[in-house]
Formats: structure tokens, C-alpha cells, sequence
């Protein structure tokens, strides 16, 4: 049930066949968006590495005041992936590698079906949830899987992967309660093999659980207002997006014969906690998550299959405010691996900091932002400026460049890929500038 | 400070009761007259749409069209009124929303939170810059809200006839920090409505004018369009009230962050 073909048409379909009948003398609206992206790769190699353009169709019906459906979907080509050849668009591309001939698609994005009483909203469907307060962070919005096509650089309608779920909210006077039913199971997608930002790779053969009742991901949310702070509390029980690569070593009379790497995805539960609490102007945000049972790569030969299973702390704080009509944000990022061991290559701490400043110019046609993410391993950075430009009240333009840098470390499949993996360095050379122009309707 | 933008919108629409006991004493002063503006009958709660046109020197123009839910809460848990704002206009803005708690207590800051359709979640959000242009318009978030009386000292000034219309010509100067040096208000002596404001800049040069429409609306007065022209940079922006309903049974569940996602449902 991924962005498929069939979803494509499902998704054309619902435009240009006609809505079901039970929708025939609902209310509808059509918006969209045509956008044409371009990037030119200014680091090493210079090249045109993007050169996407799609148009993006919502349709909103609404039969009644408590019911609401919405399908959003999408028709793309990307010039760059069609006609640069991969050598050029991908110059760490090896003779023999993999490489994807994807340059073009209809897909369906999301499609739910909202139902709302007094106090209790419904949505069933295909659909993206997001947690969490610290953007970008990761803490406890952890929902839907990630799509790494484009690295960390698309939108969040592109880089989160919708799933289908129900979602029920009920609205108590104590708060707010949420419930998530997710049978479908996608994990995180690398970036297509021989792409420009190809980085990790799903090692062939991953076991991937079957679609039954006993493998759904389930999450609940509470939320509520206390002393003026807005907390949450989470529990997700759910799959591990990244698989475990386990490794089976073949002897035979004392003699090794080969390593077999046997990816499996596992089970993981993850506690999460919010608080927000306006002070002196500002937002003060915090949130923490304790991730229990993950599997963590070994050295080899230190555990049987080379995976240990332990718990991680992640936590961060951010302060939002306005400084002289600039707005500016800052966050700290934390993570921890309990009980860490010196055959563990992931560091026992890694820490992160990032900066966001936005500001409007000329009667708000203009916005300037800059976003600057620092690591603390391998003094790893990513710096984001970016102009946008209203040009009229349907069209917009922006120009930006993307700026990667610190230790570029080995490759997660290099023998030292493990404890010396860098995921933002990697694509220190990939330095780039972009444009998009977009046409809303 | 988002507060004063919607605050001002608030004040914008305010109603004023044309009841006879309305009209003016004759010995009243600037700060009375202000005073008696400043607090006008507004109902319980409101709905409508406020459009902004923000027209440049060149004559290029430039739209923002919002749906408006207003409740007064009087006063309960701290809060004196919740408004609610969905953005229709420009495609690229649609959906967004806004969610203004504003407190009863002058102690406290107003509590803002915003969604946006892009990220899909709503986020607490800061206060802003009182002086800064709200939407880019030609006014600051802190003129479309009400200062405080204290904020200024108002003298009145004098006495004008405007189209066979009396009225109060009231200057306030400010004692607490403020971008102008004084303001000038033409405050109707009938029933208090104000019909034009002028904005002077520290030098004390005339920086912008505010002219101000009012219709009846029942047994109130409502205002309809405000026209700011901004003389040193020439940039005008009309605000129209539009769509206007008033006690039309608005709930406080309807100012929730339930209601942001939910967006505009209509009536």
C-alpha cells in the first residue's frame, strides 16, 4: 500500500472519474500546487542534480458538517534524474552499483476520512501524525518513517510517509486523548540506490513483519494544561524504523567460510514526554523519550549476531522568541545509549544544537531564514539560507543553498562504517544551491 | 504581539449602543472621552470576515482574507476574551491558523498558539514585536490594539464639525515606550465612535492616517473599513469587516487547538 501505482489511480480516479455516489451533492473544493524545483550541485562535480517539477491536486469534500474527505496527490518528473547520467549526478558512484531508474510517478499522498462528534474526531485513512514540539528533532515525533530521497531537505508532506491508520482523538475536560491503530508497516526509505544522496542501504533479504493484527503499531497520547504548561505523555509501541542487521558466521572444521547479514526489523517501545510553557515573551519547550529495547550493531565478534540489544535516552530543550520583530529559535539535542559499552560503535553520547532565524521584509513578500544544525561528533554542521519571494498572491519563489560540512567518516557499509559513520559530513561535498517556483491555485 | 493585532480587530468591530444615554457630557476630558471609545459594547461573541488589501505606491495590490471567531469570556480562569483566525487568501496561507488567548490579567501575557497546515501541528508561538507591521500592513500590532489609558496622556484639544457631525479632537502623548511622538483622534460626540486617528513620528512629523467607517448593526454601531495611508512611504492598507454576525452562540470548546486543526467549518 505505498505510494503506488494503483494509489496513483485510486487518486486520479477520485479527480476525474467523479466522487462516490455518498459524496455526489457534497461540498467540494480543489486546490493544488505546480512547482518546479532545480538544484546545481556547486561542491566537487559540479552538476544539475534536480530538476523536479509536479503538480499536486487536493480535493476536500464535505458532506455534512461532521464529516470531511480529503485526497491529496501528486504527478512528478524530475528532468535531472532522467537525463544527467548517474555518474555525474552521484560522483561516489562505483561501476557496479545499484542505480534506480526512477524519474517519474503518481502518487497518492494522503487520503482519510475525518468523522467529528462533540468530543471525539475520527480520521481513517492514509494519513501523517506528528508529535513532538523541537522541529526536526525526532524525539517523539516518530510516527511515520522518514523518507530520505532528498536527504533531510524536503517538506514534511514529502518527507514523512503517510501511512494507513485510524487515528481516534476524544476530547474530555481534562484534556485531550489519543488513540493510533496502525496495520500498515513501512519503515524508513533510503534514498533511491545510485542517487545523489544515497547514504545507508536496507541490507538485501530484510525481514519485514507480516501485515497481521499481532504486528500493528499502536500509540496513545494524553495531553493536558497544568499551571499554564501544556504536557503530553506517550507511548508507542512500534517497529524499529531502521532494521537490525544481524550477522550469522559460517565455518566449516574451524575454517570461516562467510558472513551472512540477516536484517530484521524489531519491536520497539518508546515512552515520550512534552512540556510547553509560555515565560517573559518566550516558549520554553522540552520534550524526552525513552526508547526501550533497540538493537544496536556490536564490533564483530563481541556478541553472538553482533547485535545488543539496550535502552536510549533522547531529550532536548528549545526557546522560541522575537528579537527586534526577528524570529529566532534555538534547541539543544541529547542522546544516550544506557548501559554503553566500548564494543558499541555509536558513541555513548551524541549531542546536537540547531539554530532557526526568520524574518519578513516588504510588507512580508520577502522572507530571509537561515537554519544551522551543529553535531558535536565530528564537528559535523548544516547551515540552510534561504530568501523566498511572494510574487504575486498565487505564485512564489525561492532561492536557498544547502551547506554541509565537518568529518565525512566512512561509509555505513565500509568495514569502519559502523563506529566511524558520519550522517551529515558524509555529504560534505554535496554543497548546493536551489531554486523553486510554485504556482497555488 | 498578536495580541494587539487581534485585540484591534476586536476593537474594530466593536459596537456602540445608540441609546440616548450615551450622549456626551460637556465637561468631559481627553481621558474620558478615550476612555468611553475605548470601551464600547462588542456582544458576546462575533463571527466574520476581515480582509486586508495592502496596496503599494505603485498601485500594485496584495489580498489576505481571514474567517474570524471572537468569544468574550469575561474573565473566567484569567482570560477575557479567545479569538480565532483561518486564513482563506493567498493559496499559500490557506489554512492556517490562529488561536489568541487573551488574558484578564495585566500581569500575565496573552497566550498564542498556531497551525499550519504545512507541518500539520499546531505550535505555541511567541509574542511578537509590538512594533512590528502586522501582515504588512500599515499597521503595528500595537496600534490594533487598545494602550493601555495610563499609556498616555490625552488632552482635549478641541472641538470639530465634520460633515454636520460634532466631534472631540483629542492628542495623546505617550509616557510609556511607544514609536510615536503623539497621536491625534477625532472621537464623535454622539457616540463616541472614532472617526480618524493621526500617527506622528518621534520628529513629530505626520507618519500615517487612520479613517474609520462605521455601520449600524441592530442597536450597535460597527465599523466596516479602515483605510491606513502611510504618507512618508505612501503604502496604504484598507481593513474591511465583512460577514458580520454577533451572539451568534459561539462555545469556548470552539477556541481550542482541536478547532485550529480542524479548521474554518462554517456556520
Amino acid at each position: 500500500m505505498g505510494p503506488s501505482l494503483a494509489g496513483g489511480f485510486l487518486f486520479i480516479g477520485l479527480f476525474v472519474g467523479g466522487w462516490p455516489a455518498a459524496y455526489a451533492q457534497a461540498s467540494v473544493e480543489l486546490s493544488g500546487r505546480l512547482q518546479h524545483e532545480a538544484a546545481y550541485r556547486v561542491a566537487h562535480h559540479p552538476e544539475w542534480t534536480k530538476g523536479l517539477s509536479y503538480l499536486q491536486l487536493q480535493g476536500v469534500a464535505r458532506p455534512g458538517g461532521r464529516s470531511r474527505l480529503t485526497v491529496i496527490g501528486r504527478a512528478w518528473y524530475d528532468a535531472a534524474l532522467d537525463l544527467v547520467p548517474p555518474e555525474d549526478l552521484n560522483p561516489n558512484l562505483v561501476p557496479g552499483d545499484a542505480v534506480s531508474d526512477s524519474f517519474h510517478d503518481v502518487e497518492l499522498k494522503e487520503a482519510y476520512l475525518d468523522l467529528m462528534t462533540a468530543s471525539l474526531d475520527l480520521r481513517l485513512g492514509r494519513q501523517i501524525v506528528r508529535w513532538g514540539l523541537l522541529e526536526g528533532a525526532r524525539i517523539t515525533d516518530r510516527v511515520n518513517p522518514l523518507d530520505f530521497r532528498e536527504f533531510l531537505f524536503r517538506d514534511v508532506e514529502d518527507r514523512y510517509i503517510p501511512l494507513w491508520m485510524a487515528r481516534m482523538d476524544w476530547f474530555p475536560s481534562w484534556g485531550q486523548a489519543q488513540l493510533l491503530v496502525i496495520p500498515e508497516l513501512r519503515f524508513h526509505e533510503p534514498a533511491p540506490a545510485g542517487s545523489e544522496w544515497e547514504e545507508f542501504s536496507i541490507p538485501p533479504g530484510t525481514e519485514i513483519p507480516d501485515m497481521r493484527p499481532g504486528n500493528m503499531e499502536v500509540a496513545t497520547r494524553l495531553g493536558s494544561r497544568l499551571a499554564g504548561v501544556d504536557w503530553t505523555a506517550s507511548y508507542f509501541y512500534t517497529w524499529d524504523d531502521f532494521p537490525a542487521a544481524f550477522r550469522s558466521i559460517f565455518g566449516v572444521g574451524g575454517q570461516l567460510t562467510g558472513v551472512a547479514l540477516n536484517g530484521r526489523h524489531e519491536r520497539l517501545q518508546i515512552l515520550g514526554l512534552t512540556a510547553s510553557h509560555s515565560m517573559w515573551g518566550k516558549i520554553i519547550s522540552l520534550e524526552m523519550a525513552y526508547d526501550r529495547g533497540k538493537y544496536l550493531a556490536t564490533d564483530v565478534g563481541a556478541m553472538p549476531n553482533n547485535e545488543i540489544q539496550r535502552d536510549l535516552v533522547h531529550w532536548g530543550v528549545g526557546v522560541d522568541m522575537n528579537w527586534r520583530g526577528v524570529d529566532v529559535s534555538v534547541s539543544y539535542f541529547e542522546g544516550r545509549v544506557q548501559g554503553w559499552r566500548t564494543f558499541i560503535p555509536v558513541p555513548p553520547v551524541e549531542r546536537a544544537a540547531s539554530l532557526l532565524v526568520r524574518e519578513e521584509f516588504f510588507g512580508n513578500r520577502l522572507e530571509t531564514r537561515l537554519l544551522m544544525l551543529l553535531f558535536n561528533t565530528g564537528n559535523q554542521y548544516l547551515a540552510r539560507p534561504q530568501l523566498g519571494w511572494k510574487l504575486t498572491d498565487h505564485a512564489k519563489m525561492t532561492v536557498g543553498a544547502d551547506l554541509l560540512g565537518g568529518a565525512h567518516g566512512s561509509a555505513p557499509d565500509d568495514p569502519a562504517g559502523a563506529r566511524d559513520f558520519r550522517f551529515v559530513g558524509f555529504f560534505r561535498d554535496h554543497d548546493r544551491i536551489h531554486a523553486t517556483i510554485s504556482y497555488l491555485f | 504581539m498578536f495580541k494587539k493585532q487581534w485585540y484591534g480587530v476586536a476593537g474594530m468591530v466593536a459596537g456602540v449602543l445608540l441609546a440616548g444615554s450615551v450622549i456626551a457630557a460637556p465637561t468631559l476630558t481627553g481621558e474620558d472621552v478615550v476612555r468611553k471609545s475605548q470601551t464600547l459594547f462588542q456582544g458576546k461573541d462575533q463571527r466574520s470576515t476581515v480582509t486586508l488589501q495592502l496596496i503599494n505606491s505603485d498601485g500594485s495590490e496584495r489580498k489576505i482574507v481571514t474567517k474570524r471567531l471572537w468569544l468574550d469570556t469575561g474573565g473566567a480562569k484569567g482570560i477575557g476574551a479567545k479569538t480565532i483566525f483561518f486564513t482563506m487568501f493567498p493559496p499559500d496561507s490557506k489554512g492556517v491558523g490562529f488561536l489568541i488567548w487573551d488574558t484578564s490579567d495585566s500581569k500575565k501575557k496573552d497566550e498564542l498558539w498556531l497551525y499550519l497546515p504545512s507541518l500539520r501541528q499546531v505550535r505555541r508561538v511567541n509574542q511578537r514585536d509590538q512594533n512590528e507591521a502586522f501582515m504588512g500592513s500599515d499597521l503595528t500590532f500595537a496600534d490594533m490594539g487598545q494602550r493601555l489609558l495610563e499609556e498616555d496622556t490625552h488632552t482635549l484639544v478641541g472641538e470639530e464639525t465634520i460633515d454636520g457631525k460634532d466631534y472631540y479632537l483629542v492628542e495623546s502623548v505617550p509616557v510609556a515606550e511607544s514609536i510615536y511622538g503623539k497621536k491625534k483622534q477625532w472621537i464623535s460626540k454622539e457616540d463616541f465612535t472614532t472617526l480618524r486617528i493621526e500617527y506622528f513620528d518621534a520628529k513629530l512629523d505626520l507618519l500615517k492616517t487612520q479613517d474609520i467607517t462605521w455601520i449600524r448593526k441592530g442597536k450597535l454601531r460597527v465599523y466596516r473599513e479602515l483605510n491606513v495611508h502611510n504618507v512618508q512611504t505612501d503604502h496604504r492598507t484598507v481593513y474591511s469587516i465583512s460577514d458580520l454576525e454577533i451572539d451568534v452562540g459561539l462555545k469556548d470548546s470552539d477556541f481550542s487547538e482541536r478547532s485550529l486543526k480542524q479548521g474554518y467549518r462554517g456556520r
